[in-house]
């Protein structure tokens, strides 16, 4: 091994025995963990949700006639309007035209792709990425109906095939179109976002409408009607359908939403973080990161004996690298244990809650989202270290270094984010605590930032700090 | 007494960060509450039932946030720095009575915060107004621009001073207690700081919230600066906030009295 390596890992054991040896690292680490696991606890706890629609969703135009044994119809659907994440367009097999009768369905969304639907409630996914024009088809055999997509009308790929469908001999056959209602939100005050929810209308033209060994007879248009369920909030009645037929070009109209909590997308608009929420104590556990980095380096300057440090070790680069190596290591460690413990203690609670399957999913700590969310906000926190490290070599006097990083750290935010949501995105964007945005798992309205910009500029922050403290120490008397 | 309390001022004017410090309470409560009005945006609603204008008073008062860190860390230096080294020792020798230490110190402190805080509330209020005139905030309808001749509003004003002065106290009552000043200055900042960003954080019920912010010194405290009653920081009225923070503040200062009195100095 080179001599500047194994002096710098000479150093590193110094800084890490210097560190060990003194009682408030320890209570700084072990109060890093005990905030994150108990604001997370208490977040859990203090969280509820619960789906308020009906158990079943059963609502949207469909354009049919009747159909006798197994049949085969396809179509193409050459254009879909894009007027909801959700919309749905496709064929259709159904008991009836009553709402909450049993069908099966193929559809086309989108954003979500293909999705072939039974009775609403089971659903499987066909090509994740296909978007009108595309071709469909649903083919019946007995109580088995099997979906097929094509890109181009001649290799057919199978969706996935339906068993015990509940149709009797004589079944709807046809094109449904539905959209449901999409939701936006809008700042109604500093830290207030307020939702709502307006209704869609979809569109969809179905061409070489198929409809082989059926029938035969008009094309019809009903407007299925949701079923009235038990006394609750109802969901609002669907824009009323319309058929423009040209020819073999049918175009049709219509809102509503087909599926059950979880299937067709019902239930996700909008819904909470949970990954995040469970890693939300950092905000406050980064108070000990900030005393324990800003002691590492001051509590040298206090005693001073950083002159003995400096006389041992005359290179105060190293001094400082192996400072910041061992406050970054022992930080991060302490932060994995915090964050991981955080998650796996609150997620139980939150299912309690009532965010759980089918509408909230069950995140596993392996999920890549979920170990980025765990790993980054532990790396977060490590960076604070840094920062604050870095601080207290700039300032050299532990108060000022305290209270000039809880100033950027706590009250700047704060300030911002009860005052003003400019303001409050600005600084939740382009200030270090932007570094917190990493635990996000899931696009919000309320976001300020992304998690790996977010991270970024956190980390320049702290390199430039960094840059600064080597530059002045060198140059400095000690 | 008059010896304690110039030898206290001394020591206090004498330490050019100390000033620099006192000047950064107005400094920031006044910048702090233009740079506040100068994020606002009135409205665009018509005026009406559902449609309240910001409570603008509080906001250019909003600098307080900041502003506390400085006092807290005058009034915490000027205990703390006995200690470190232990000047304690002479301080003690050249005025035995060991109340009238504390009592000098105490007197200095909030005076110089009074002092200093009431500059940079008159700044923050005057300042905010012409911010907020440029802004747009034309006071029609409502109570859409800070008028300084409002009751509510100096009330509003006056409460912003007296709660930065029971800050420092608070911060003194840290100080004898800690006898450190990071260790002082950290544990009054989480006490005010923590339980507001807890409350901000967790998601509680009604009844926890009111009871954790009626609690808190200082949610309870900043509940003076709110013109709109039930929409401040806590659901307790100005006067009754402000006297929890009191109480706190008494508190820590009974406490580091008691120490005082007890410890070899």
């Amino acid at each position: 091994m080179s001599t500047p390596a194994l002096s710098l890992l000479r150093a590193v054991r110094a800084e890490w025995a210097k560190l060990r040896s003194v009682r408030s690292t320890a209570a700084a680490l072990l109060a890093t963990v005990a905030l994150v696991v108990l604001i997370g606890v208490l977040t859990a706890e203090g969280g509820h949700t619960s789906y308020g629609g009906p158990a079943r969703l059963d609502a949207f135009a469909f354009v049919h006639r009747p159909a006798t044994g197994d049949v085969s119809v396809t179509a193409e659907v050459t254009a879909q309007a894009d007027s909801a994440p959700w919309a749905k367009a496709g064929l259709m097999l159904k008991s009836g035209t009553g709402g909450g009768s049993p069908s099966v369905s193929l559809m086309l969304t989108p954003d979500h792709g293909v999705r072939l639907q039974a009775r609403g409630t089971t659903e499987l996914t066909g090509s994740g990425r296909a978007t009108a024009p595309y071709w469909l088809r649903l083919t019946r055999s007995g109580h088995r109906v099997t979906g097929w997509e094509s890109a181009d009308g001649r290799t057919w790929r199978a969706v996935g095939t339906v068993a015990d469908t509940g149709l009797p001999a004589t079944a709807e056959a046809g094109m449904f179109v539905a959209s449901p209602p999409v939701g936006t939100s809008h700042w109604a005050g500093p830290g207030k976002v307020v939702g709502r929810t307006h209704a869609t209308t979809g569109r969809a033209v179905f061409d070489h409408v198929t409809a082989g060994a059926s029938g035969g007879g008009a094309w019809r248009l009903t407007d299925v009607t949701q079923p009235p369920g038990p006394p609750g909030p109802q969901p609002e009645a669907a824009v009323p359908g319309g058929l423009r037929q040209d020819g073999g070009v049918f175009t049709v109209t219509g809102g509503g939403d087909l599926g059950s909590p979880g299937v067709g997308g019902i239930g996700q608009d909008g819904q909470d973080d949970t990954v995040a929420s469970t890693l939300g104590g950092v905000q406050i556990g980064l108070f000990a990161v900030v005393a324990l980095g800003v002691l590492a380096m001051t509590s040298e300057y206090r005693t001073r004996t950083i002159r003995t440090t400096f006389t041992v070790s005359p290179h105060r680069g190293r001094v400082l690298a192996a400072k910041a190596l061992v406050v970054a290591g022992g930080v991060f460690a302490a932060g994995l244990a915090a964050c991981t413990v955080s998650f796996l203690v609150a997620r139980p609670i939150q299912r309690r809650n009532g965010y759980g399957p089918p509408i909230f999913p069950q995140h596993s700590l392996t999920d890549p989202p979920v170990l980025r969310a765990v790993i980054g906000t532990a790396a977060f926190l490590a960076l604070v270290a840094l920062l604050s490290l870095a601080v207290g070599v700039i300032v050299r006097r532990t108060a000022a270094a305290v209270i000039l990083l809880f100033t950027v750290l706590v009250v700047i935010p704060l300030v911002a984010q009860v005052t003003s949501v400019g303001a409050g995105l600005w600084v939740g964007r382009a200030t270090p605590i932007a570094g917190a945005a990493i635990r996000q798992t899931q696009p919000l309205f309320e976001d300020a930032t992304g998690p790996w910009q977010g991270f970024a500029v956190m980390a320049a922050y702290t390199a430039a700090a960094l840059g600064a403290a080597f530059w002045l120490q060198r140059r400095r008397d000690a | 007494m008059r010896r304690a309390l110039h030898a206290e001022w001394t020591k206090l004017v004498t330490v050019p960060a100390q000033l620099w410090t006192l000047v950064a309470v107005a400094a920031v409560l006044a910048g702090g509450g233009a740079l506040v009005a100068a994020t606002q945006r009135p409205p665009v609603c018509p005026p009406g039932p559902g449609c309240a204008p910001p409570d603008t008073t509080a906001l250019v008062l909003s600098g307080v946030y900041a502003a506390q860190l400085a006092a807290l860390a005058v009034a915490v230096t000027l205990v703390a720095a006995e200690y470190h080294p232990r000047l304690i020792v002479l301080t003690l020798a050249a005025q035995p009575g060991r109340g009238v230490v504390l009592a000098a110190k105490a007197v200095v402190a909030t005076g110089a915060v009074l002092g200093t805080a009431l500059v940079g509330v008159a700044g923050a209020l005057t300042a905010g107004r012409a911010v907020l005139l440029t802004r747009g905030f034309t006071g029609r309808g409502g109570r859409g621009l800070v008028t300084p001749s409002d009751p509510a509003v100096l009330r509003a004003g006056a409460g912003t001073v007296l709660y930065l002065v029971l800050v420092a106290v608070l911060a003194l009552g840290a100080g004898w207690i800690l006898r450190q000043q990071a260790a002082a200055a950290g544990s009054v900042a989480a006490l005010l700081y923590g339980p507001f960003l807890v409350t901000r954080i967790v998601p509680m019920p009604d009844r926890v919230l009111h009871a954790v912010q009626d609690a808190s010194p200082m949610p309870a405290g900043l509940a003076v600066q709110s013109l709109v009653p039930g929409a401040g920081t806590a659901p307790l009225g100005p006067w009754a906030g402000l006297a929890v923070l009191a109480g706190w503040a008494v508190a820590a200062l009974a406490a580091g009295w008691l120490l005082l009195l007890r410890r070899d100095g």
